[in-house]
């Protein structure tokens, strides 16, 4: 009786360990992104020739295809620039240089989930003098670029752009801080 | 002793969970997503993805943008894809059946809105080494991908913001096709 209960535990850890080095490897496998503060981060899947399995994971897990290596990269913040996590209830402003991307979208998603809430794209961004873009963050309307946070709890922002030449590796990461305003 | 092979068994066990979270599980989920949709019921035929199928296979994406898929089969030979892309930014991209992509390409890298993609399965170790002859059969029309899996889906992405915009793409990328090529055809080079 005593080793079938040992047993079941050892059985129980050690899947309980396999999933969680598992996720940690996957998460491991995201590119942190030293640009606007060091809050955006990617997960390059690459290609046939070299594809990560950890980092493919991450799309395929959501039961979602990832982004073809070159052709378009997304880039996803989890907290602001201070290291504290996004919160449905606080207001933030996004703040910074679009990357030179032939196009770009920013939008939210809920945590833990694939869904996306509101969306600002370089087609419908309004601009400073400067070239700069300001975006809010928020429940409640703001003037300018403004996105609606998700009902409550965590989100995620995520950024996607299309790379702007023939090797695909002109645009770069955002360069976009992540400032709360008030909660 | 009893409690050192416990500790073995769990740390195989360990692997093991990890290689199937890592290597089966994503595949299996992506493979679901995909048979969920209309991709899942016809393969070799070309569709422009309604919202929700876009949203589950493409959730980063804006919503207004454009899809436009084939799942393909080329289990019972090799599967022509004919473009006609409108003007502006586009990208295809050929997935495995497991999410991986297999070639990638966008409107600037082609230089053109009109062309063909011959997707084909990559010749075995063996058909390598015995078939060096077929080099010279070469696709005329456009480009020639190799799959290494049978099963796959090619993406057409037209990046849209304006919804208003969006019929008139989708018609547009709707008169791409995609189709099965008869063995004859494929092999044919006269």
């Amino acid at each position: 009786m005593r080793s079938i209960v040992g047993g079941t535990l050892f059985t129980i850890a050690g899947l309980a360990l396999g999933v969680a080095t598992a996720s940690q490897m996957i998460e491991s496998s995201a590119s942190p992104e030293a640009a606007g503060d060091g809050v955006w981060r990617s997960y390059p899947a690459g290609n046939s020739a070299a594809t990560d399995p950890y980092a493919l994971s991450h799309y395929t897990l959501e039961g979602r295809l990832p982004p073809a290596d070159r052709q378009t990269t997304e880039f996803i913040a989890r907290r602001d620039s201070d290291g504290a996590a996004l919160d449905g209830d606080c207001h933030y402003e996004i703040s910074g240089t679009p990357p030179r991307a032939r196009w770009w979208s920013m939008a939210l998603r809920a945590g833990g989930t694939a869904d996306q809430s509101s969306l600002i794209s370089s087609d419908d961004a309004v601009y400073g003098a400067d070239g700069t873009l300001t975006v809010s963050v928020g429940p409640r309307p703001l003037p300018g670029n403004w996105l609606e946070t998700p009902l409550k709890g965590r989100f995620s922002i995520v950024f996607v752009e299309a790379e702007t030449s023939l090797t695909g590796s002109e645009a770069g990461p955002p360069r976009f801080s992540i400032k709360r305003a008030e909660c | 002793m009893a409690r050192l092979f416990w500790l073995i068994t769990a740390g195989f066990i360990a692997l093991s969970a990890h290689l199937v979270y890592v290597l089966f599980v994503p595949a299996y989920i992506v493979q679901r997503s995909l048979a969920n949709t209309r991709l899942g019921e016809t393969p070799n035929t070309f569709v422009i993805l309604d919202a929700v199928e876009q949203a589950r296979l493409f959730p980063s994406y804006p919503a207004s943008s454009v899809f436009g898929a084939c799942a393909f089969d080329l289990s019972k030979g090799n599967v022509a894809l004919t473009a006609d892309m409108p003007q502006g930014p586009w990208t295809l991209t050929v997935y495995s059946s497991t999410g991986r992509v297999i070639y990638a390409v966008n409107d600037i890298q082609t230089g053109a809105a009109n062309f063909t993609v011959s997707l084909s399965p990559s010749p075995s170790l063996f058909q390598q080494l015995t078939q060096a002859a077929n080099d010279e059969l070469v696709v005329t029309t456009g480009w020639d991908v190799r799959s290494d899996t049978d099963r796959g889906v090619a993406v057409f992405w037209v990046p849209t913001f304006d919804p208003a915009l969006r019929p008139a793409i989708a018609a547009s990328v709707q008169r791409s096709s995609c189709a099965a090529v008869p063995a004859t055809a494929a092999i044919g080079s006269d």
